[in-house]
């Protein structure tokens, strides 16, 4: 009777209907099972807290309209609820989600995102709405179940990976679930900040789901409001690659890093948890891969951020690598190298080989200055000349120079004399790498870091 | 095996997800297969039979915008004549058709560019000469065809992929990219019945090789960044596109129908 159909409506209905009956696929669900939901959509759409809550998913319609006659409304739930009791059809058209024959014609109040009744654009043959089967339509109905609400809008998951957009389904349901059985409750609990309760909860799919999958799926929020004239829908993507570098940081071998960068990157208000506050690291991930320098130096290097004056209880402000070295991590830094950034995994091990010589090398000599003016240049030239002036000297003093040509030339630049684009990132990485080390072998960092700490090559400053 | 390569540019374009009819048109990142094939038909002239006909493609553009767009919003009329009472202007004919204007909310992609690739290599003829004004998305995004080449695919057995739209089944293998459900082919001679697949755009480029080459230059505990077992997998490439680690540019080559 009801099937995924790879439509974000219509699935995560599926998967609300799934998770009321208390089964595990919607194929395992039985007449009864949609009989009951329908029986319980009818009796909690019509009042608070829900019924406000649908005035922005299905305005017009019979759950949210006072002033609809009993027989009227009786049947619009028996035609649009109810309707895969029926034996209606629509001559000749196919649901437009399940290639089943088509039942009923809908339009916005009964499908968010559709236009109004007789509107004829966007629809073959001059028929206006949209051909359904009463299957899919029943999903559609309880999809707000698998929902959540976010800055006034409906927030759902979905994913290519059914497994994901049930678990979502799931979660949501239960705090629904929750907010219908308390008494008191007349308006439907309001979540902020989407983006950061979509990774929360992808991570919290993550721990129980995830990890265990040989590769991850591509996810994607759908945050969409069909009230009046402010319809509008924002949608937002999670690539698979992501999803494989949260599920590999989020396991035991970067779970405690991992967990710390994570927590410090939390808005500073009292009890800062999702729903209620942003993550700045959750958000920072949707600008992905295109400002993975900012965000290596933000949450890998400890760099303090200037926040923009709007976010004054932004913690990034605060980070300050001297009092963080613990959470500097070469292996981590490598694995959002590979998995976000797709950077070869020969470029990798050269930046990696460069830091272990130069941590080496200052360990040795206690070059306080070299460290120094390292972390601090911010121009091109200035890291040619400190690189060659270092090795220079290595050599004069009968030793290797610190650094090879191609080496050289593999980490900073495209070509000779010409540096690469992201020649401060690479700076940046060897950097992790030669802390990492440095603190590793007690080395007091404090003393070798500038007393002002400064953003090195300024990346990320706001902008 | 020969097929039509098309260069085109222009300075916008737009993907309208279906089902998102009102108050946003989102745009996806890449054109659905049913543009490419309405597209196709535009420089042919005529709606072709899809059985047979298949296309790749590479696809950029530099950034995404958004715009307010008029929607003359049509529904049928009252059948009775026109009257405008202020200005006392009366229409005898009867009303069959009206409309409002409604502003809607439209993303578009800017200075859109793609090579688009076809089979069978006949059409050549038509894309160097098109029936009908050349577009991409609405009816106002006009490319220009850069170049029409004849070109021989080359069979490869490894293949980078990139800027480009893969069968959902190859997201196991790419390990990248985003997931979206498009429109694969619009029936003309069923009332435009629609006909939905999934697929997986892929921005960065991705390097696919057999199985026996994966990783013996990688550190044990890296993931392989590409695997499969069908050691027998060959891809079409591109013998013209610049070569990366020893391997060509693919052109995944896709059908509307199967």
């Amino acid at each position: 009777m009801l099937k995924f159909t790879r439509h974000p409506f219509v699935d995560v209905g599926a998967a609300a209907i799934t998770a009321f009956a208390g089964k595990s696929r919607p194929e395992d669900l039985s007449r009864q099972d949609l009989d009951e939901v329908a029986d319980f959509i009818e009796r909690h759409y019509t009042r608070d807290p829900l019924k406000s809550f649908l005035t922005a998913i299905f305005p017009n319609s019979g759950y949210v309209q006072p002033a609809m006659k009993p027989e009227k409304f009786a049947a619009f739930l028996n035609r649009y609820l109810y309707g895969y009791r029926n034996e209606e059809s629509v001559s000749g058209l196919r649901c437009v989600y399940c290639g089943r024959e088509a039942s009923v014609r809908v339009f916005r109040q009964h499908v968010p995102m559709l236009t109004g009744e007789g509107i004829l654009n966007f629809f073959p043959r001059s028929a206006p709405g949209l051909p359904v089967c009463g299957f899919c339509l029943l999903c559609i109905q309880a999809f707000p179940l698998g929902a959540t609400k976010s800055s006034g809008r409906t927030l759902i998951i979905h994913s290519d990976d059914e497994q994901v957009t049930l678990r979502a389904a799931k979660n949501f349901f239960q705090d629904n679930l929750k907010y219908l059985n308390m008494r008191d409750i007349t308006k439907y609990p309001d979540q902020k900040y989407p983006r950061t309760v979509f990774v929360d909860q992808v991570l919290r799919i993550s721990e129980d789901y995830l990890q265990g999958q040989e590769h991850s799926p591509s996810i994607t929020l759908y945050h969409l409001t069909n009230y009046g004239t402010t319809a509008d829908v924002g949608i937002l993507y999670l690539p698979s690659q992501i999803v494989e570098f949260l599920s590999i940081a989020s396991s035991a071998k970067f779970g405690r890093i991992w967990g710390e960068i994570v927590r410090r990157a939390w808005q500073k208000v009292d009890d800062a948890r999702p729903g209620v506050a942003r993550n700045f690291l959750y958000e920072d991930l949707f600008e992905l891969p295109e400002r993975a320098a900012r965000f290596v130096q933000i949450y890998f290097l400890r760099q303090g951020f200037r926040a923009s004056a709007r976010f004054k209880d932004d913690p990034r402000s605060g980070y300050a690598l001297e009092r963080e070295l613990n959470l500097v991590s070469w292996d981590l830094t490598a694995m959002f190298l590979r998995e976000v950034m797709e950077m070869e995994a020969e470029r990798i091990k050269a930046i990696r080989d460069l830091g272990d010589r130069f941590s080496s090398y200052i360990s040795k000599t206690n070059d306080r200055r070299f460290f120094r003016d390292f972390y601090r240049i911010d121009k091109y030239g200035q890291l040619r000349g400190l690189l060659i002036k270092a090795s220079n000297a290595e050599v004069r003093s009968g030793r290797s120079p610190l650094i090879g040509f191609d080496e050289f030339i593999t980490i900073f630049e495209e070509g000779e004399e010409l540096p690469r684009i992201d020649w401060r990132l690479a700076r940046d990485l060897v950097l992790i790498r030669m802390i990492e080390r440095l603190h590793q072998e007690g080395k007091m960092i404090e003393e070798l870091t500038p007393e002002e700490e400064e953003v090195p090559g300024g990346e990320a400053a706001e902008g | 095996m020969q097929v039509v390569r098309v260069e085109m540019e222009g300075l916008t374009t737009s993907f309208r997800y279906p089902h998102f009819m009102w108050g946003r048109h989102p745009t996806f990142e890449m054109p659905p297969p049913a543009t490419i094939y309405g597209h196709i038909c535009s420089a042919v002239g005529e709606w072709m039979d899809p059985i047979g006909l298949r296309f790749g493609y590479t696809f950029t553009h530099e950034g995404k915008g958004e715009d307010l767009e008029h929607v003359h919003a049509i529904s049928p009329g009252t059948g009775g004549p026109l009257r405008q009472r202020k200005r006392g202007v009366v229409f005898a004919e009867p009303v069959n058709i009206q409309g409002n204007v409604n502003p809607l909310t439209r993303e578009f992609l800017f200075r859109p560019r793609m090579t688009l690739y076809v089979s069978p290599a006949d059409l050549a003829e038509y894309f160097r000469s098109p029936r009908y004004p050349t577009v991409l998305g609405r009816s106002q995004d006009l490319m220009s065809y850069r170049r029409v080449e004849v070109v021989d695919l080359e069979r490869a057995p490894r293949a980078y992929y990139e800027h480009t739209l893969l069968p959902w089944e190859m997201q196991v293998r790419v390990r990248r990219g985003v997931t979206v459900l498009m429109p694969r082919y619009v029936d003309y001679s069923r009332g435009r019945e629609p006909a939905f697949e999934r697929y997986v755009i892929l921005q960065n480029r991705v390097v696919l090789r057999p199985v026996e080459e994966r990783q013996e230059d990688l550190d044990e505990e890296e993931r392989p960044v590409i695997r499969y077992e069908d050691e027998a997998m060959l891809h079409w490439v591109d013998p013209d596109s610049p070569e990366y680690k020893g391997a060509k540019r693919g052109v995944w080559l896709h059908g509307f129908t199967e």
